[in-house]
C-alpha cells in the first residue's frame, strides 16, 4: 500500500539561517515585541510504497539518507501522515 | 595531460573552463554527466553553474548523478579533481570534500572580484596579491568546530578570502582533500584568465592553473 510521508527539513540550531533573520529584520513593531528566533527550513511530501507503516519509515529513511538532506548543515523529520 | 570537463544541465562555465585548459595545452573533453567514459583522464574538472537549477540544495541533485559515481573511482585511483563554484558544491554535497556552502549571509548573489591570501601550494609570493572573481548565491562554506580544526591541522585550505563577504567559516574560499588530489573553490580562475578579461589586465587566473599544474604534475 502506498504511504504518504512528509519531511521537515531545518538548518541545525549551529549553522546561522539568514531567511529567518531578513523576515526578523522587516518585523512590524506590532510583532517585533513578541516574535522572535525565525528560522526557514523546508518540507518535502512524497509516496512510498510499503507493506507496513514501519516498512515505510525504513523506505523514507533511507530516500532521506541518499539525498533529502545534508547531515553537515540540516536535519530531518520524517512522519506518516 | 588531458582533461575531462564534466557538464551537467544547468553548468554554464564548462565553455570558459574548456577554453583556459586548451590555452594551457590541456586536451580537454567535455563529459555529458549521463554518459560512460572509459578514457583515463589526468584531471577531472568540474565547473560552474546552476546544475538542475540549484534545486533542493546547490550541487545535490549533481553529486547523485551517474558520473559521480565514476569521479569517486578516479579519486580512489589517484585522479585529481578540480571543482569551481557549483563544482566546489557537488563536491562537498557528493562527500569527496568536507564542509557545505550555504547560502551568502547577506542573501544576496555576489558578483565581483575578490583578494584572495594563498596557502599551501598557493603561498608563494606570486599569490601574495591575488585577485580573482566570485560569483555565488550559495558560497557560505560551514563546517564543524572538529573539521575546521582538521582543515587547518592538514594544511587543507588553499584560498581565504582578505574579507569576509559570504560569511564563511575563517573566510575559507577553497580548500583540499586529505589526500591533496581534490580541490574545491568558490572564486572563478577561468574568468581572469585572458589579461582582456582580467579587469587589471594581468591574468591572475593563469597563475592559478599553472600552479596547480605544477603541483598535480609532481
Amino acid at each position: 500500500m502506498q504511504y504518504k510521508i512528509r519531511a521537515t527539513i531545518r538548518y541545525k540550531a549551529s549553522v546561522l539561517e539568514p531567511q529567518g533573520q531578513a523576515i526578523e529584520k522587516i518585523l512590524s513593531s506590532e510583532f517585533k515585541s513578541v516574535i522572535s528566533s525565525v528560522r526557514v527550513g523546508r518540507e518535502v511530501e512524497f509516496f512510498t510504497e510499503a507493506g507496513s507503516e514501519s516498512e515505510a519509515k525504513d523506505k523514507a529513511a533511507s530516500f532521506a539518507d541518499y539525498v533529502l538532506y545534508n547531515p553537515v548543515m540540516e536535519t530531518i523529520e520524517l512522519e506518516v501522515v | 595531460m588531458k582533461a575531462a570537463v564534466i557538464v551537467f544541465p544547468g553548468s554554464n562555465c564548462d565553455k570558459d573552463l574548456q577554453y583556459a585548459l586548451q590555452q594551457m595545452g590541456v586536451q580537454v573533453t567535455p563529459v555529458w554527466h549521463g554518459d560512460t567514459v572509459a578514457d583515463k583522464y589526468d584531471l577531472i574538472c568540474i565547473p560552474g553553474g546552476f546544475s538542475y537549477g540549484d534545486y533542493l540544495r546547490s550541487g545535490s541533485l549533481a553529486s547523485r548523478s551517474k558520473i559521480m559515481e565514476q569521479v569517486k573511482d578516479w579519486v580512489k585511483q589517484g585522479v585529481p579533481v578540480l571543482g569551481i563554484c557549483n563544482g566546489f558544491q557537488i563536491l562537498t554535497e557528493s562527500g569527496l570534500l568536507p564542509g557545505a556552502l550555504l547560502k551568502n549571509k547577506t542573501l544576496k548573489h555576489i558578483c565581483v572580484d575578490v583578494d584572495l591570501k594563498g596557502h599551501g601550494i598557493f603561498s608563494s609570493s606570486d599569490f601574495a596579491s591575488y585577485r580573482i572573481p566570485v560569483s555565488h548565491s550559495e558560497g557560505n562554506f560551514y563546517c564543524s568546530n572538529e573539521e575546521l580544526d582538521a582543515l587547518k591541522a592538514n594544511d587543507q585550505i588553499f584560498f581565504s578570502y582578505h574579507e569576509d563577504i559570504n560569511g564563511s567559516r575563517d573566510n575559507i574560499a577553497g580548500i583540499v582533500d586529505k589526500t591533496k588530489k581534490v580541490f574545491g573553490l568558490m572564486p572563478h580562475p577561468e574568468r581572469a584568465f585572458l589579461k582582456t578579461a582580467d579587469r587589471e589586465r594581468r591574468s591572475d587566473g593563469r597563475l592559478f592553473f599553472e600552479t596547480l599544474f605544477n603541483n598535480i604534475a609532481s
